[in-house]
């Protein structure tokens, strides 16, 4: 019996002890840093040095065409040119490949003149035959590039000589140029050879060839990709950093330590809790890790079913021509009344959820105008209030009353219950998810969370349109366009997922993309925020900030809501701050 | 024992083949499909049938399933992933080598510390020392791979800063020398081993432990100690060759499911294995990759259970002379 009990100590003890031994050795970590000047007015620029990225997913391509995740862009965005890149007012534009274009809004053209000091890096020169090759591959079919919507109203592209190119519009239209330059330019010299169909496939969308500040150096496999500073790069400077690595890490936790392990440099998409620790560790001293945050391009909503889902599948798999089936598909039993969405909006603390989800790293948001375009009129959106009796007094009226006394409103003995779709292990979105149950319980309204993984997610959301709510968010573009979403004429495509339909609507989107003039395009846009604000088909929650942090040794980094790579070749570090990463590669 | 190896392998290949074809199937009716990846608000229908057509996902299951069997049997061709147009036989191969190393490395750790404190403990049996062993590996048992990982990680890197916590080498590893270079590798691969080593190796230990305290109680033993045979035979010679037997069969467990534990640590530790390259295309719904992944698995676990009934059959007679196995 002695023997058995000491045992029982050893077997609870011992693996408490074990357990617990990584916790207990707390590091000395009582280090102060003093952050030199970031931004230094009397500099002596010294070129050399490393930039490590640390990423969480690999890239799938480095292939302009192929390129979906952020990874993958930003990576291309440092080794491709565009004709000209967009400016901080997201209007105006900034001379790349292109020095010069003039626009003739006449017979709707824009003539480009190249730059002729531009070469690819493996010497050849870049020309306008590589951009009249990328156009035809943008829009060809079988590539089924993402950015193929802006080239629709392109009718032709020519190349009169090697320096000059000219696009022709089918008619005139304020997004002229940035249809036009939208697109890294490919070379035509490496893939003409290669059959559109096998470009998927090709070996350069592993090993590319682009005309920007760094060119490739190598990839090795799920752990990195380096980038060597390009020393053909026509822009007016050549970047001082001498590579730049991008490191593989898909575990979060493990990013996170090598950033403040000094192991990474720079890291984007930091969860808005470990922003806040590196923030604080940061204004302390502690730390040397500097945190950038900025307006980013995401927002987050919930979207409500505004059709029933079975009489949608049913309308669908009838095969009639759709629009001939519109009208034989049901408004949704619970969301689709403009007073039930109205409710459910009220009943919902979206600031105490924007604050609860993202440590204060985030801004209210409205309507459909993000708040970093110059469209963004925070005036012209309804704005819903924080009302949960008066949410459920306008439930009262519609008929939803607790009936039974279970503190839950129902309608002729049906309970007012949905299940709230959103996908696991986006913990930002479980969180909504569930603030917003405990929210909604409190006026008698029943809503299930339920994580569902990505592809199960999109696969009932997007081409079915069958669920009840669901909690996600977009990314948004350069510029506003919300047909896919909320157009009629899109009713049937994937992402106009809640089945939203207004005349009204279409008819100001349609007058919104013809508009001339930037005065005349506002007064649309705040039309369409009034009308879409208060028609609800999403509860907008919030608008997200990017998270990152970088090493305070890089100096004069720029960054705004286009991003943090906006001057990477500028970026450089004293000699005085390098560490042994910045020397190490020069053996 | 030709002829058992023979039978073996020919009963090998239709569990291969139901094997993959419930995989392929499970794989493809689960719900959720791959070209979503590509869905983009301002995409046409037809983008996304090309899209569908592209990864040949416009054809039903049963065609698609065709297609796949065929070009795998005839052209040893697995298709390209649908994540990144890699040819999946590159991706597999590209990833086998950190995988391999890594499972080698935890096999001789856990076959090191495992039988050797399996036999000495065993020796050792109800005593202080034999107690704190089985303790301490029975939370190796008991933990989590991912947990241990993490635990090693807060401990050995981020706490001490001794070894580092993830890739397989540093990022200045070319311009180190060869010596360098080996040291750099063994610290990365520490970690790693440790955690995917020491559940293997307590596990391991505790059929050695109870194997050999059987062993050593049992009649023959006691006939041979009578017989005045010495302590270090005994122990060596007619206690451990019955105690590994368990063992041997276990490993046809083992290292497949080595290979298992490999995807977890892989994503710890950021190495780039198989597990790791399986667990992105589950998520990416890469079917390609994930039934090239399965179908090296499938093959794996055969494999070694059959390397296992061999190795059984040549240590234990009665299986040898026919009584049982093969």
């Amino acid at each position: 019996m002695k023997i058995q009990r000491r045992s029982l100590i050893f077997q609870i003890c011992l693996p408490y002890l074990i357990v617990s031994l990584p916790f207990s050795c707390q590091k000395n970590n009582n280090k102060q840093f003093e952050h030199s000047d970031l931004y230094p007015k009397n500099k002596q620029i010294q070129d050399g040095g490393t930039l490590v990225i640390g990423i969480r997913a690999e890239p799938e391509s480095l292939n302009p065409l192929f390129a979906l995740s952020q990874s993958a862009r930003n990576i291309i965005g440092l080794v491709f040119s565009r004709l000209a890149d967009i400016n901080e007012d997201l209007k105006s534009f900034s001379p790349r490949l292109a020095k010069s274009w003039e626009i003739s809004t006449d017979n709707p053209q824009i003539t480009f003149h190249l730059r002729t000091d531009a070469h690819w890096q493996d010497g050849t020169p870049c020309t306008s035959k590589d951009v009249v090759f990328t156009y035809k591959m943008h829009i060809n079919p079988a590539i089924a590039w993402d950015g193929v919507a802006f080239k629709q109203n392109i009718s032709s592209v020519e190349a009169p000589n090697d320096s000059t190119v000219v696009f022709s519009f089918y008619q005139n239209s304020r997004s002229m140029l940035m249809d036009a330059v939208e697109g890294y330019i490919l070379p035509v010299h490496i893939l003409q050879n290669i059959s559109p169909e096998n470009l998927f496939t090709a070996d350069f969308n592993r090993h590319p060839i682009g005309t920007g500040p760094f060119q490739f150096g190598n990839w090795v496999d799920m752990q990195t990709i380096t980038l060597l500073k390009n020393n053909k790069f026509y822009g007016p400077g050549k970047s001082h950093l001498d590579r730049i690595i991008f490191q593989t890490v898909p575990d979060n936790f493990n990013l996170l330590n090598q950033l403040k392990a000094g192991e990474i440099d720079l890291v984007e998409g930091i969860y808005p809790k470990d922003f806040q620790s590196i923030l604080q560790n940061w204004d302390q001293g502690q730390s040397d890790i500097r945190p950038i945050s900025y307006l980013g391009r995401r927002y987050d909503f919930i979207g409500w079913n505004m059709i029933d889902p079975e009489s949608y599948r049913i309308a669908v798999d009838t095969g009639t021509p759709p629009d001939a089936i519109k009208n034989d598909i049901e408004p949704n039993a619970l969301f689709g009344r403009r007073e039930i969405r109205a409710a459910l909006t009220m009943a919902l603390d979206r600031e105490a959820i924007m604050n609860t989800v993202n440590f204060g790293m985030a801004v209210s948001l409205n309507g459909p105008v993000p708040p970093i375009l110059p469209s963004y009129n925070e005036s012209a959106n309804v704005s819903w209030e924080y009302n949960p009796q008066k949410a459920k007094k306008i439930l009262s009226e519609q008929g939803w009353t607790d009936s039974d006394g279970d503190n839950i409103l129902d309608k002729n003995r049906v309970p007012f219950e949905f299940e709230l779709l959103t996908e696991s292990g986006n913990l930002r979105w479980e969180q909504v998810a569930t603030i917003v149950q405990a929210q909604l319980v409190e006026i008698g309204i029943r809503a299930t969370p339920r994580f569902l993984e990505p592809a199960l997610l999109y696969g009932k959301l997007l081409p079915a349109k069958d669920f009840d709510a669901v909690v996600i968010g977009w990314s948004v573009g350069l510029t506003p366009d919300f047909s896919p979403l909320f157009h009629s004429a899109t009713f049937f495509t994937p992402f106009h997922f809640t089945g939203y339909s207004s005349p009204e609507y279409d008819r100001l989107d349609d007058l919104s993309k013809t508009a001339l003039s930037d005065d005349k395009a506002q007064e649309y846009y705040d039309k369409i925020a009034q009308l879409l604000s208060n028609d609800l088909p999403y509860t907008w929650l919030y608008y997200r900030m990017e998270c990152s942090a970088v090493h305070s040794r890089f100096k004069d980094i720029i960054y705004d809501k286009r991003g943090i790579y906006i001057n990477p070749e500028d970026w450089w570090i004293p000699q005085s701050e390098r560490l042994f990463i910045d020397t190490v590669f020069q053996k | 024992m030709l002829h058992g190896i023979i039978r073996r392998l020919l009963s090998a290949i239709p569990t291969l083949l139901i094997g993959i074809t419930l995989c392929f199937l499970i794989i493809h009716l689960a719900p959720g499909n791959p070209a979503t990846r590509f869905l983009n608000p301002s995409q046409s229908a037809q983008t996304q049938e090309i899209i569908r057509e592209r990864f040949g996902l416009n054809q039903s299951v049963p065609v698609q399933y065709g297609h796949w069997l065929e070009r795998v049997l005839f052209h040893f061709d697995f298709g390209y992933s649908f994540y990144n147009g890699k040819s999946c036989v590159a991706v597999l191969i590209s990833a086998l080598k950190p995988t391999l190393i890594l499972s080698f490395w935890a096999l001789i750790f856990a076959l090191f510390v495992g039988v050797s404190l399996g036999i000495f403990t065993a020796t050792k049996a109800d005593t202080h020392f034999d107690r704190i062993i089985n303790s301490i590996m029975m939370v190796f048992i008991s933990t989590p791979a991912f947990w241990l990982g993490l635990m090693f990680i807060g401990l050995f890197t981020i706490r001490l800063g001794w070894l580092p916590g993830s890739h397989l080498h540093s990022l200045y590893y070319d311009q180190l020398n060869s010596f360098g270079q080996l040291l750099d590798s063994v610290k990365h691969l520490i970690l790693p081993v440790l955690t995917l080593g020491l559940p293997l190796a307590a596990t391991l230990f505790k059929y050695i432990r109870t194997g050999m305290i059987d062993a050593l109680q049992s009649d023959y033993i006691l006939a041979a100690r009578a017989r005045g045979i010495r302590q270090s035979t005994i122990l060596w010679k007619y206690s451990l060759k019955n105690s590994l037997l368990p063992v041997v069969s276990l490993l046809g467990v083992i290292i497949p499911a080595l290979l298992s534990g490999a995807v977890i640590v892989e994503v710890v530790f950021a190495l780039p294995g198989v597990g790791r390259a399986m667990v992105t295309a589950v998520f990416g719904r890469d079917y390609p990759i994930l039934m090239a992944g399965a179908t090296l698995a499938f093959i794996t676990v055969i494999f070694f259970n059959m390397i296992a009934d061999i190795l059984n059959m040549i240590l234990d007679p009665r299986i040898r002379n026919g009584s049982g196995g093969l």
